[in-house]
């Protein structure tokens, strides 16, 4: 029995110590640092200030508007890709023939590094001979939008493209979800005179809505996580108009080597994913309840 | 349910033996050679991308290899960006022997951490008069009362406008002998009204494509205002970069008021494609104000006698803004001696420092390269001139937080129409509430 319980830690050895050494000590060390000033280039070692660096961080107008971005681009972000995600999966339950030819198209942006995505869109939309930009010019003969370079339409540019990015796995999830869903409550339905519409409303939303907290959750990190297209596209501008709080994090970190700052912007928005998660896994449970 | 355990266990004996492996292996597998190990006769390189397109740094290495028999490992670091360096070196490890790339401005984290070799003996060994001189003054750093180098300018880069010569024939703004008019000096209406003719001309109506990101956006600031009052610096602190001058202000009203007539293209919010060079390349925009050496890059597309560059106004009195691509040995390297003799014989050598201009513009660092350029003589020899007349950009300790505040503040008034003067008041406030350091890193003697 003893040598049972050896052989189970030894098992759990290397998990635990690479779970140690890549996630707890990290965390922990950027925890601490959190609760620091310290910019690793020029200072010596990092000098407790305790909450002092969150509240720098919080009163930084730049932070406040990467929240402002966030939240913006969050919610138009979260609609478009929960809901398209939810057609496609019930589209492609009524697909008889080329199924897998169509998931795999679906599923083709998720093995495309999101940097190299990002470019491709950058040279669509390139002003001089992005091709939706000469699409633009040919069918409304005016200039095209500057896509990229106005502050106010930037950020939501950014939309339809990370909706692309991500829309496979939200998916995916939701056609195994469909996919568990028993036959005969259908059948019932339709006994009972249920349109195709009525079925939906009646039995696959039910059916689904702890597919769809765990979808609902999903989408939220990785809207609060997004940080491939401002570095990629946009650098944060024009002005801050696509700063996100990933890339603020990485600005303060390895632009401004303030490493305090940063591990307080990580830890702010850790909060904020988990806050949000749980709100909406509680709204989705109470629902179902 | 026993049974089933015992027969999924693999003997403890081969399960030891195979982690113990796993273990060494990852162990030796990451270790870096540490300060003083010996790495016997493998020079490993770094380098951002652009520089084995545009320097050709794989030929010079393998020239070198062959010469002495000395193995090579090449690999890419990330742009513009120490953190790796930084963070292997000071621990005493090292991936690389030496770092061909790297502005100043970006490698003073490493200066300031004292992780360089000292290169002064190195630059007095090739011979400091044999460096064009404002290249060399670019690497400068402090030392006690004194300075040192502690990197080598191979390549130099200088702020100016690439011109589209069709375009500009096109819109009768040349002179005589061909030559590009040069853009008016300061005053505005004449300004915009110069660029509005070459937007008649161009295909996509744009007069001038302008690059203006966190590096970009202030080298294209201090450019003319430099030719337009012959110093960066503010009149009531020496030290502090000009963001209040009426000249300033009358540089960002100029900028405003292209983008506000529809004739300023480009990458105002940076991206990574280099939109108005790839335009300005594709014989879409009839100028573009960038380093110069773009123009050489755009001659192989569009042939050279449609390609020349111009200054902005007054630089060929008070200079432009200029700054070098350096070569830099890490102290941890167990094989430095190997790395300066890499630099001497290959970086600086004739054919290296040729080719790049003619391939790509980039300015050579050895006065001799110039007399052996193949085409835009009269082009090198203007810009020579203006090098040694030019600036170079403060070294702040906190240049990225003044990168960051200046080019947002600058963004809204380009494209939103924020008002110039406030938006230099809102600079010289951020520097004071977000504390920015512009403490000098470089000699500024």
């Amino acid at each position: 029995m003893r040598e049972r319980a050896w052989s189970a830690y030894l098992y759990l050895g290397p998990a635990l110590v690479f779970m140690g050494v890549f996630i707890a000590y990290p965390m922990l060390r950027s925890l601490y640092f959190s609760f620091t000033a310290y910019n690793y280039v020029y200072d010596a070692a990092p000098r407790w200030v305790g909450l002092g660096t969150y509240a720098a961080v919080l009163r930084d107008p730049v932070f406040q508007i990467a929240l402002a971005n966030q939240i913006k681009f969050g919610i138009p972000f979260f609609a478009i890709a929960f809901a398209l995600s939810l057609l496609v999966a019930i589209a492609l339950t009524q697909v008889i023939r080329g199924r897998t030819t169509l998931q795999l198209a679906i599923a083709l942006p998720m093995i495309i590094p999101p940097s190299l995505g990002a470019v491709v869109f950058l040279w669509l939309l390139d002003p001089g001979f992005g091709i939706v930009n000469i699409a633009w010019q040919a069918l409304v003969r005016t200039r095209p939008p500057e896509w990229f370079l106005s502050p106010s339409l930037a950020l939501y540019v950014m939309v339809p493209i990370f909706v692309w990015e991500e829309l496979a796995f939200p998916m995916v999830i939701f056609l195994v979800g469909l996919q568990s869903i028993s036959q005969s409550l259908y059948d019932a339905a339709k006994v009972d005179g249920a349109t195709f519409w009525g079925e939906v409303r009646y039995v696959t939303v039910p059916a689904l809505r702890p597919t769809m907290t765990v979808v609902a959750v999903y989408l939220i990190t990785q809207s609060l996580k997004m940080f491939d297209l401002p570095y990629v596209l946009t650098q944060g501008g024009p002005g801050n108009a696509t700063f996100t709080l990933y890339y603020y994090t990485w600005t303060r970190a390895f632009r401004f080597f303030e490493m305090g700052t940063a591990a307080a912007a990580a830890y702010l928005t850790a909060i904020l994913i988990v806050g949000f998660s749980l709100a909406t896994a509680g709204a989705l449970r109470e629902r179902g309840e | 349910m026993n049974t089933e355990r015992t027969a999924r266990r693999m003997p403890r004996r081969t399960f030891v033996k195979a982690a113990a492996g796993a273990g060494l292996a990852v162990a030796g597998g990451i270790g870096f050679p540490r300060a003083g190990e010996a790495q016997a006769r493998t020079l490993r390189m770094g380098a951002e991308s652009w520089v084995y397109k545009k320097f050709n740094l794989q030929q010079w290495g393998t020239a070198f290899g062959k010469a002495h028999g000395v193995g090579l490992k090449f690999e890419t670091t990330p742009d513009n960006d120490i953190s790796p360096e930084l963070l292997t070196w000071s621990r005493g490890r090292t991936e690389w022997d030496v770092i061909v790339v790297g502005l100043p401005l970006f490698v003073a984290p490493l200066v300031g951490r004292n992780l360089l070799v000292d290169m002064t003996g190195f630059v007095k060994g090739v011979g400091e008069d044999k460096f064009i001189p404002t290249f060399l003054k670019d690497v400068r750093f402090a030392q006690g009362s004194g300075w040192y180098y502690p990197m080598v300018p191979f390549l130099g880069e200088v702020i100016g406008v690439q011109v589209n010569m069709k375009m500009y024939r096109a819109a009768g703004l040349v002179d005589r002998a061909g030559n590009p008019r040069p853009i008016p000096a300061w005053d505005l209406g004449e300004m915009v009204d110069y660029f509005r003719k070459l937007a008649a001309v161009s295909p996509k109506g744009y007069g001038l494509g302008l690059d203006w990101d966190n590096e970009f956006g202030l080298h294209n600031y201090l450019a003319p205002l430099v030719g337009a009052r012959g110093s960066i610096y503010s009149k009531s602190d020496p030290k502090m970069l000009d963001f209040e001058s009426p000249d300033a202000v009358k540089i960002l009203t100029f900028y405003r008021s292209l983008q506000k007539a529809n004739l300023l293209f480009g990458d105002i919010a940076p991206t990574a494609s280099g939109v108005a060079l790839s335009n300005f390349k594709a014989g879409l925009i009839p100028a573009h104000a960038t380093t110069v050496s773009r123009a050489v890059e755009s001659a192989q597309n569009l042939g050279a006698e449609n390609v020349s560059w111009i200054y902005w106004p007054g630089a060929e009195r008070h200079g432009s803004i200029t700054y070098t691509h350096n070569a830099y040995i890490p102290k941890v390297s167990p094989n430095q001696a190997l790395a300066e003799q890499f630099i001497r014989e290959q970086v600086l050598s004739l054919p290296a420092q040729v080719w790049t201009f003619n391939n790509y513009g980039k300015l050579p660092s050895q006065k001799e390269a110039y007399s052996h350029v193949k085409w835009f003589q009269r082009e090198a020899e203007a810009t020579l001139r203006v090098v040694s007349n030019s600036t170079l950009e403060p070294k702040y300790k906190g240049i990225a937080q003044l990168g960051e505040l200046f080019t947002s503040e600058t963004q809204k008034v380009i494209l939103q129409g924020t008002d110039p003067v406030q938006a230099l008041a809102n600079i010289r406030n951020g520097i004071t509430t977000r504390q920015i350091d512009l403490t000098l890193l470089g000699y500024n003697g």
